[in-house]
């Protein structure tokens, strides 16, 4: 089945930061809002919703539904995490190319522990407060409570350092991605920390927190909302603005040898095995679009810790396993690279929007509207996470 | 420690003092492994039916789904995979990606990694080492019993520092 979904409309609150005063559902009213007016759609025009709910808090569909007074024939709820924000786009086009909903709104609210979490009843039973390191098997990230690697800094740490013990990558391979991610955060208004530049010097005069990783290392909690408003190719077209299609998509690849989340397939990362990684030469989620992987004018990635744009790179085949370290020091993933990535600042600069904030980036782009980090003449561009899952959004351009 | 009366177990598990971790959470389905700690083996278990010898615990076999299986104590020699440092200054965060909670956070800094085992398996845990060579991979270490909160016993690894 051809996939037949757009985005039409985009939106984030009116406000990123890491203590804005806001509560999720005021957020929440915020992008949803702002995604409304970009589109020129009226509220009764949505009627599905994928939302995803934490972390620690967010808003639930049916309190939004609720509260904004919608009435819908299709929703989803994931929990708000890295690891579902291709899913529950991929569901929105699914959805719509289906017709169990015509506009679905891939709307997403979350505000941090030391954010206005704090200001909320607790809700001590809720998915937000799970550790799913005290598993018997151990956490998504390779990590383990019990054994003095809880949460997903240690995860991430592990595999990175298994990397660069592999590779013989160093602590200045590692700061380019910092460094480059805060120089477009510098660009984008939104971005937390648009002021605070970052040179290698100041990275390395950082001391280590866990393993190799440094706090430039490590993304921005903050309070935010984003919304993205999906539909068919037809009613797209009746909106009038730029068209960005949901070209193609592929799934998370799960697997014993393909379950932790900050590592690609080959390190070793938790249990999974220890081997050569080759990357294919093609993917179905570029099949799927009906391009080649030379085609793609950027690349976006799930960064949260530095080293996965490493792990991306090598996943998705845009360098071989190993070289990545050494692309980003001498190409770089800045405007000027055969291959920007991330260009909104990402997780590390523009603030942790869990994703959804490079999947505006990318239809910001393909619209044109990137401003200075704009990629000029930019038709096709990837999401595609170290664990396998992957988007490719095209405009008109490409068809 | 001996079995049979005589010759020294080479599986038997030594006792090395550290600050303790958390205690583990033990529940009925996979209760043998920490019993078998409490008796000074390290114990994974072996499929009945297909025989593999599977990590993490599991009810069922990941090969075959069979139920059935024995604990089975393995190898306490391991070398190691990949390890890391918890530094001091991570202790210092408020609360990040990175942050730790209690008693890891008051515990800093320590090793911790993962070690591969000559029975086929990856195990994750702290590892003991004051000299530090332990964080370079392919370190000798062996399995140790580890002390951890309410008196409970964990294991982690420990490396024969100089």
């Amino acid at each position: 089945m051809q996939l037949n979904a757009c985005v039409v409309g985009l939106g984030t609150s009116d406000v990123i930061g890491k203590d804005p005063g806001r509560s999720p559902l005021r957020l929440q009213f915020e992008s949803f809002r702002a995604a409304l007016r970009d589109a020129n759609l009226d509220k009764a025009d949505v009627d599905g919703l994928v939302t995803a709910w934490g972390s620690p808090r967010g808003v639930d569909y049916d309190e939004f539904v609720v509260a904004a007074g919608l009435e819908l024939t299709w929703v989803s709820q994931l929990w708000t995490h890295g690891r579902w924000t291709a899913t529950a786009i991929q569901q929105a086009a699914m959805a719509v190319t289906t017709g169990v909903a015509e506009v679905v709104a891939v709307v997403n609210s979350h505000v941090a522990a030391q954010g206005y979490a704090r200001k909320l009843p607790q809700m001590p039973t809720s998915l937000g407060a799970v550790d799913e390191a005290l598993r018997d098997g151990g956490g998504p990230y390779g990590n383990w409570t019990i054994h003095g690697t809880p949460g997903a800094g240690a995860g991430a740490a592990l595999a990175a350092q298994q990397y660069m013990d592999r590779y013989g990558a160093t602590a200045a391979d590692l700061a380019r991605i910092p460094v480059t991610l805060r120089a477009f955060a510098h660009d984008n208004p939104m971005a937390v920390l648009r002021d605070r530049e970052l040179s290698v010097e100041q990275y390395l005069a950082e001391p280590e927190l866990m393993g190799p990783l440094r706090q430039s290392d490590i993304c921005e909690m903050v309070d935010a909302s984003t919304c993205l408003l999906v539909t068919t190719a037809e009613r797209a077209a009746d909106v009038g603005r730029p068209v960005v299609h949901i070209a193609g998509m592929q799934g998370i690849q799960s697997g014993r040898d393909n379950y932790v989340f900050f590592s690609r397939p080959g390190l070793g990362a938790g249990v999974s095995p220890s081997y050569d990684y080759v990357a294919p030469k093609t993917f179905p989620v570029l099949e799927r679009a009906g391009i080649a992987r030379d085609d793609l004018d950027g690349f976006y990635t799930y960064d949260p810790f530095s080293p996965q744009i490493w792990m991306a790179l090598e996943r998705w085949g845009f360098c071989a396993a190993g070289e990545a370290a050494a692309y980003c020091r001498d190409k770089g993933i800045g405007l000027d690279s055969p291959l920007p990535m991330n260009t909104s600042g990402g997780s590390l600069a523009e603030g942790h929007l869990y994703g959804y904030g490079h999947m505006l980036e990318m239809v910001r782009q393909l619209r044109g509207e990137a401003g200075p980090r704009q990629i000029t003449g930019a038709r096709a561009l990837q999401w595609g996470t170290p664990w396998g899952d992957a988007l490719v959004f095209t405009n008109e351009q490409v068809r | 420690m001996t079995i049979d009366g005589g010759a020294p177990d080479p599986f038997a598990l030594e006792r090395v003092d550290a600050a303790p971790g958390p205690a583990p959470h033990v529940h009925p389905d996979i209760a043998g492994f920490w019993d078998s700690l409490r008796e000074g083996h390290l114990s994974l278990q072996r499929c009945s039916e297909c025989r593999t010898l599977r990590f993490p615990l599991s009810t069922h076999c990941h090969v075959c789904l069979s139920g059935e299986y024995a604990w089975e104590p393995i190898d306490p020699r391991g070398t190691v995979n990949v390890a890391i440092r918890a530094h001091e200054a991570v202790s210092d965060l408020p609360a990040s990606g990175v942050s730790l909670p209690e008693p890891w956070r008051g515990m800093t800094p320590y090793l911790t990694g993962a070690v591969d085992m000559p029975a086929g398996v990856r195990l994750p845990g702290r590892i003991v080492c004051t000299c530090g060579r332990a964080l370079r991979p392919g370190t000798p270490v062996r399995a140790v019993l580890l002390e951890a909160a309410d008196g409970a016993t964990t294991y982690g690894f420990a490396h024969a520092c100089p």
